[in-house]
């Protein structure tokens, strides 16, 4: 990345742009800070949930019945199960939930079970219908935490994907679905900057011309109806956060340079750059908080001599063909495998006396139970931060009683809601919350389940 | 006659305007005018903005810029309900707005002509913002302008200052959006001319308003049914309108659909290299089914005045000489008489360049007749190796007849079981589905449809045989006013074109798509009305454009709170 893309990059001003230490090439820390380093939080969330049998572990043998917590840290390689034996490295800084269930999803009727999950996943909440549209009617948990961590002069969130996914998870407020983007490039023209040959006192003027049209969206405001007038106060508060960043992103310092992606359209290669570009993004501080929406994997990029529809053709038969069993086992695999190799980036970038990662808490997390719709057994894997006690496998049985949808008829009890999950990532992002989302359920014995808590062996 | 408060003429003048809107304003419960819907505030879609810089900066070779994917609601991305701005959004306008004000300041001749004299540049400015706003300026904007001119040209001169200003007119509310404050009082909105002409311009050509018609605006001429449908008319008759149909086109008939599923190589082309494979099809294949649907409506309904039902019967196609395969056809070197077609897309910050001929040719009616049965929508609802009935009985459902199928509740039918080893055809495979008993009621309209594209494979090809065996073609419609029993896509497609129900979904869609909102309760009259006239006047489509920009509701909405 040379000088003349920071300037551009949004139109920084150019007189106050200086990066002494990526200009001399320099090595050695992402960036010398006085204080503790930030939190920052990665959600790195997958579709079709995960296929349980080459996924579970149980090393002690204490079966399913029971709560139980096992040491992550005592196995060895060949104890971890076939898809998270990519993750074997980091298992001391590792938390594995296996057990919980999207309790609140199944009792919600206004949608299909894809869209029903994607939405309950990370925002905690029912969906709320507009235009026939199911999209969540709250904030999603990175964009909670983002108003605590953010940093007003850099990104507020990125929200990035790989593949085109059908719908993004990441809601800003009730209704506001933040896009992601995928494609590595523009990601990049956005953080970084393209080359132009915009005038330094042109560029000098930006934080100034945002000031200008921010006014005007006030006062057009006050002409226009309530809910029109909201429209443009939000359009408003986001020109106020670009006129900020820009001058912001002026003070950015950083170590580490990038080149703008080159690589073809695959999954595989945008996923690459996609990563690179996060570990830039998180170590030179442009921003804290980072969501990776992973797009169907191609078959034909996941097994060989095999094409067709991954949901259709192999996800919805997990449970009962040999073959799409395999292909779902492998899906799972290489997501691990890919988490892996995007931690292995944040370790290798030191960071006061440690590395980006020990203050970064990656989350993986995805919009199912089991690839055949289900909710219940629905897992999570947490790495890095600092402050989650890692190291264990958490197994929750199913035990509420709820009737719940499931691929061989109905199950009658299902594990702890996952709002307790999202309300321990808060809580491990220093937010002082009990309940995240939605509150209570009615079971199958007509007594309210409640959804509030966390999970308290983690934080 | 709609309604009561129609007139009839030019004859009537403004003041007689005057009196028509107390009327519809002091209206009772009984009359239709109070049965109005809210119109929430619009926004520029990304091909709305791409278009209208395009306009406003003729001289420029400006890019497709890219901007974050759109949700549609009830297929159309222009949807005002869902149009909340997000961050990469307002941060991809204010890139586009850096970018265009640059190259301007390099590329348009006027400001080189000034050569940074300050009035020069600031009457051209000002000329600018009315274009880009599509009103004038009031005073106060206008002294806003000069003050924030002297503000930057301090700092960075008088081309400088004008840059800013550049981004500042396309980065305002008034550009982006389509601001609708008109003239309210009992909580009815009726738009002013400058609006209307707004309204007007970005549903018939998905861009800023032309001279003309901002003529009419400025004469307050589009209160007047008569002079808006004269002045569509007028619009309709140009390149710039059929270029933006195409825009409903690819939205009401998902055409990004064709070419996003994968295609079996193996199972199609077993012996062909799969690099050569992959070149023919996505390169010649793919593009040329993506297009021929619109190229097809293009020619049927602008070049050929044609109504619903020739679009749906039509007795010809037009495609590339490399994809003439794709009707067992080859096009002769002597042939001249190609429509030339050019398109560009940003999809996903990749802009998307195709340029080829489509030449006329007869389509085998036996096999296949009009536009649903063309090769690209059939793939498009199709699995890599074989078709999709439901899928392509859904399509017709929701896009063609506006009988609306939700998906089904996916604890119940999310895979296709069969109760045989091995099905004979893929007929074979719907019809041994081990639906539950609740998936009949859906399936049997559904099914009934779909069945009836057997004939065409997974590619979209037409074959009379699936796997050897005879093609089992028929179906049933259930649903509509031309129901019955059916022995194939031909026949489907025949009946739809006479079908009063599909006659009266392509209103619904148009109207979907006109007024950047799903119809409420409040448009069951106007639409009706609408229905009605498109029946009497057999399903003309570019008429129905026009009833629609001339309807009193176009330019009278509900007071949003």
């Amino acid at each position: 990345m040379n000088r003349r893309q920071f300037l551009a990059s949004l139109g920084i001003g150019a007189s106050s742009l200086f990066l002494p230490s990526l200009l001399r090439g320099a090595k050695g820390d992402a960036l010398a800070y006085t204080d503790q380093p930030p939190q920052r939080l990665l959600i790195f969330y997958t579709r079709h949930g995960v296929w349980g049998e080459p996924w579970v572990m149980d090393p002690e043998g204490l079966g399913s019945n029971l709560a139980w917590s096992s040491d992550l840290s005592l196995l060895a390689e060949d104890d971890f199960s076939r898809v998270l034996s990519p993750l074997y490295r980091f298992r001391d800084r590792m938390s594995v939930v296996e057990g919980l269930s999207l309790l609140s999803a199944e009792a919600d009727i206004t949608g299909q079970r894809h869209e029903l999950g994607q939405v309950h996943s990370l925002t905690g909440s029912p969906v709320q219908l507009m235009g026939g549209v199911p999209l969540g009617s709250s904030a999603s948990v990175d964009q909670v935490i983002a108003d605590q961590i953010a940093r007003a002069d850099r990104f507020r969130s990125l929200e990035l994907a790989v593949g085109l996914p059908e719908n993004s998870v990441i809601y800003r407020g009730g209704l506001q679905v933040a896009p992601y983007e995928s494609n590595p490039s523009t990601l990049f023209r956005r953080i970084f900057g393209a080359e132009n040959s915009v005038e330094e006192a042109v560029l000098a003027a930006q934080g100034s011309v945002l000031d200008r049209v921010a006014e005007r969206y006030e006062r057009l405001g006050l002409s226009l109806g309530q809910a029109d007038r909201e429209k443009l106060q939000i359009h408003q508060q986001l020109v106020r956060e670009l006129e900020l960043r820009v001058e912001g992103m002026s003070s950015l310092a950083c170590n580490h340079s990038i080149d703008e992606p080159t690589g073809g359209e695959g999954y595989n290669e945008t996923f690459e750059a996609m990563a690179s570009m996060i570990a830039t993004a998180l170590s030179c501080d442009i921003t804290r908080v980072i969501s990776l929406n992973m797009g169907e994997i191609p078959v034909d990029e996941l097994v060989d001599g095999y094409s067709g529809s991954l949901h259709f053709d192999f996800a919805h038969n997990a449970f009962n063909d040999e073959l799409s069993a395999e292909v779902m086992a492998q899906y799972g695999k290489r997501h691990s495998e890919q988490l892996a190799s995007l931690l292995d980036l944040l370790d290798s970038i030191p960071e006061a006396g440690g590395s980006v990662l020990d203050n970064t808490l990656a989350v993986w997390v995805s919009e199912l139970g089991d690839p055949a719709h289900g909710y219940d057994r629905y897992n999570a894997v947490m790495v890095g931060g600092n402050r989650m006690k890692h190291g264990k496998y958490h197994h929750f049985p199913s035990t509420l009683p709820y009737d719940a949808w499931s691929w061989d008829g109905g199950v009658a009890s299902v594990g702890p809601p996952h709002q307790k999950l999202l309300t321990t990532i808060c809580r491990a992002m220093g937010l002082n919350v009990d309940s995240f989302g939605q509150e209570g359920v009615i079971g199958s014995d007509g007594v309210e389940i409640s959804l509030k808590g966390w999970l308290e062996n983690l934080t | 006659m709609l309604l009561g408060y129609r007139l009839n003429g030019l004859t009537y003048c403004l003041c007689l305007m005057a009196l028509c809107l107390t009327t519809i304003i002091g209206c009772s419960k009984d009359e239709v005018a109070c049965e109005l819907a809210e119109a929430p505030l619009k926004r520029l879609t990304s091909h709305q903005y791409n278009q209208s810089v395009s306009d406003l900066f003729p001289e420029l070779n400006l890019p497709l810029y890219g901007f974050p994917l759109e949700t549609s609601v009830g297929g159309f991305s222009n949807n005002s309900s869902l149009n909340i701005a997000t961050s990469s959004l307002v941060d991809a306008y204010h890139y586009a707005a850096l970018d265009i004000a640059s190259q301007a300041i390099a590329g348009v001749s006027s400001i080189d002509s000034c050569e940074e004299d300050r009035v020069c540049l600031l009457s051209w400015l000002k000329e600018l913002n009315s274009e880009a706003w599509r009103r004038p300026l009031t005073d106060e904007e206008a002294t806003g302008l000069e003050e924030m001119f002297l503000e930057w040209s301090e700092a960075a001169g008088n081309d400088g200052a004008t840059q800013i200003i550049i981004q500042y007119i396309l980065e305002s509310p008034d550009f982006l959006y389509m601001p609708e404050i008109g003239n309210s009082d009992d909580g009815f909105r009726r738009l002013n001319s400058y609006e209307i002409a707004t309204r007007m311009s970005y549903f018939l050509l998905n861009s800023i308003p032309d001279d003309e018609l901002i003529q009419a605006a400025a004469q307050d001429m589009l209160q007047f049914p008569e002079v808006r449908s004269e002045q569509a008319w007028r619009l309709l008759s140009d390149e710039p309108a059929r270029v933006s149909y195409r825009e409903f086109v690819r939205q009401w008939l998902e055409l990004d659909d064709i070419g996003s599923g994968s295609v079996d190589f193996e199972y199609f082309f077993p012996d062909m290299d799969e690099e050569d494979v992959d070149d023919h099809l996505y390169n010649e294949l793919m593009p040329a089914m993506r297009y021929e649907p619109e190229v097809m409506v293009d020619q049927i309904v602008f070049e050929e005045r044609g109504a619903l039902e020739e679009l749906y019967t039509a007795d010809r196609t037009w495609i590339t000489r490399n994809a003439a395969e794709l009707h067992d056809h080859v096009i002769s070197e002597e042939a001249t008489n190609g429509v030339s077609w050019i398109s560009s897309s940003a999809v996903q910050g990749r802009e998307i360049e195709f340029e080829e001929t489509f030449y006329p040719i007869d389509l085998n009616t036996n096999e296949r007749m009009g536009i649903l049965t063309l090769p690209g929508l059939m793939h498009a609802r199709s699995h890599p190796s074989f078709p999709s009935p439901t899928l392509r009985g859904v399509f017709i459902l929701n896009r063609v007849l506006c009988l609306e199928v939700s998906p089904p509740p996916d604890s119940i039918a999310n895979t296709i079981p069969t109760d045989t080893e091995e099905p004979r055809t893929n007929r074979e495979r719907y019809t041994n589905n081990l639906y539950e008993e609740s998936c009949y009621s859906c399936h049997d309209s559904i099914d009934g449809i779909g069945f009836t594209f057997e004939n065409y494979d997974s590619l979209g090809l037409f074959q009379s045989l699936d796997n050897g065996y005879d093609v089992d073609a028929t179906g049933e419609l259930i649903g509509t006013d031309v129901d019955g029993h059916i022995s194939n896509a031909i026949d489907l497609t025949s009946r739809l074109s006479r079908s009063r129900t599909a006659h009266d979904c392509m209103v619904t869609q148009t109207f979907r798509y006109a007024h950047g909102r799903v119809e409420t309760e409040d448009d069951t009259t106007t639409i009706s009305t609408l229905q009605e006239q498109f029946w009497d006047e057999g399903g003309d489509i570019l008429s129905l454009l026009v009833n629609i920009v001339e309807d009193e509701n176009f330019v009278i909405s509900k007071e949003v709170e």
